[in-house]
């Protein structure tokens, strides 16, 4: 819900910036419309797809760590497994309740659907060779453990740069919009005279256009974690 | 190998789909800038047309030269989280044979197959070979190194020490696979800003096309 208010208002804000751009009241609407469709339709799922896969990723590491560590103190997998999920919520909470009928056993087998990553796969292999020869599971697990540390520490690193570029974007297009608003009222005679001409409408409006091109290449970069996405399967 | 076929196999293409492709594209843009040429009763505009095709051939050669660069990086991506798996076995007491089969339901066609060779290979050369042969294909030295120490194991006991040694190279591998992933993502996060100083430039245009139309009008006037 938040996200689509936050869409509606973007969507006016820049509706009003169409207006003073192109002083064409029509084409402020078209350009309102069709920002606040492209978030409802596409921004909105994307986001939020997104979140969920951040969201399974964290919960999938720290089920991993918390599981391995209650394993090597308690050595049963039951304990184990109720001290990793202890704290969880969310979807994760959900999807425990429905398979809270199962065994430990087939609950963390059946966590794989949920946790669709190669690491989840690899902790189920490790687990099986743990049950079949037995051993220190943390020993066992010691390069798993290692290659999670290093995918979240590459996704903090991406998190933070992602951050810093979408402060970067913003104000670039800020500056890029507040400069049509200062010719607008700064220079008024000049820009009304400019407003005269079909080509600067078509300019102005190519501008928003563009703004739209740079929003889907921008949410496309952000969202997009390759990092964890290489390691996101359908199939295993 | 001619160049280009070269070219065209290293991004991972049919070598044969893709002349057609190409012949097909080209064959329509000459085809439609000669009609526009006639159109317009201007032959000698049709003297272009090699460099039309020249222009392509090298947009080709250059897209070609970025898929496989692509595919290389995808290549040695999947090898990193290959062989943390394939450590992962090791230290589960799997022989390197076992190890290595293990991974290919890991793995992605391409270097399924890959790993199919060199198991195949292993059993038939008891040397260094396959395991060089296949670190070559990623085009790292330090993938080719991982891979020696691999044949080290085989040769001579994948004990504690080898296990360490194959440890610290791959360590090695998979933190520069991160940095190089990071780098890669800061470098296209980097390309975004150009659109808005494309915008900015927009408006730079719509004043310069106004600044000129009021002196047109000026001049008009006297």
């Amino acid at each position: 819900m938040r996200i689509i208010i936050a869409v509606i208002f973007v969507s006016l804000l820049l509706g009003v910036f169409g207006y003073v751009a192109s002083g064409n009241f029509y084409l402020a609407g078209i350009i309102a419309i069709l920002f606040c469709v492209y978030g409802i339709a596409y921004f909105k799922r994307k986001v939020e797809r997104h979140g969920k896969m951040m969201t399974s990723a964290q919960e999938c590491h720290k089920f991993i760590n918390n599981f391995l560590l209650s394993m090597s103190v308690r050595n049963s997998m039951a304990d184990a497994f109720s001290n990793a999920t202890m704290n969880c919520d969310g979807l994760l909470r959900e999807e425990l309740k429905h398979i809270e009928h199962l065994s430990v056993r087939e609950q963390i087998d059946y966590l794989n659907k949920y946790f669709r990553f190669d690491v989840y796969y690899m902790f189920l292999n490790i687990l099986t060779l743990y049950e079949e020869q037995g051993g220190d599971i943390l020993t066992m697990a010691a390069t798993l453990i290692q290659e999670v540390h290093r995918m979240e520490e590459a996704t903090m690193s991406v998190a933070t740069i992602i951050n810093r570029k979408v402060i970067e974007f913003v104000v670039l297009w800020t500056i890029t919009l507040g400069i049509i608003i200062f010719m607008r009222f700064g220079m008024g005679q000049f820009y009304s005279k400019l407003l005269n001409e079909a080509l600067v409408i078509t300019m102005s409006s190519s501008l928003f256009f563009l703004l739209l091109i740079s929003i889907h290449l921008a949410l496309n970069k952000f969202l997009n974690s390759p990092i964890l996405e290489g390691n996101n399967h359908e199939t295993i | 190998m001619r160049p280009f076929e070269k070219a065209i196999l290293g991004a991972n293409l049919n070598y044969q789909k893709e002349i057609r492709k190409q012949a097909i594209i080209a064959g329509s843009i000459s085809l439609s800038y000669g009609a526009i040429i006639l159109l317009i009763n201007k032959p000698l505009f049709l003297l272009f047309i090699p460099f039309l095709i020249l222009i392509l051939i090298v947009y080709n050669q250059m897209r070609y030269h970025n898929m496989r660069v692509r595919v290389l990086f995808l290549m040695q991506k999947e090898f990193v989280k290959l062989f943390t798996y394939f450590g992962i076995y090791l230290r589960n007491g799997l022989n390197i044979y076992n190890s290595l089969e293990a991974l290919t339901s890991f793995a992605s066609p391409a270097i399924k197959d890959y790993l199919d060779t060199l198991l195949a290979q292993i059993d038939e050369d008891k040397t260094v070979m396959p395991f060089v042969r296949f670190g070559q294909r990623f085009q790292s030295l330090t993938i080719e190194q991982a891979m020696i120490c691999i044949f080290q194991m085989v040769d001579q006991g994948n004990d504690e020490m080898r296990l360490i040694q194959f440890q610290s190279v791959f360590g090695r591998i998979a933190d520069q696979y991160y940095q190089d992933e990071i780098s890669k993502i800061r470098k296209g996060l980097d390309s975004l800003n150009t659109l808005p100083l494309i915008g900015a430039g927009l408006i730079t245009m719509m004043i310069t096309f106004g600044i000129i139309t009021m002196i047109g009008e000026v001049i008009s006037g006297i």
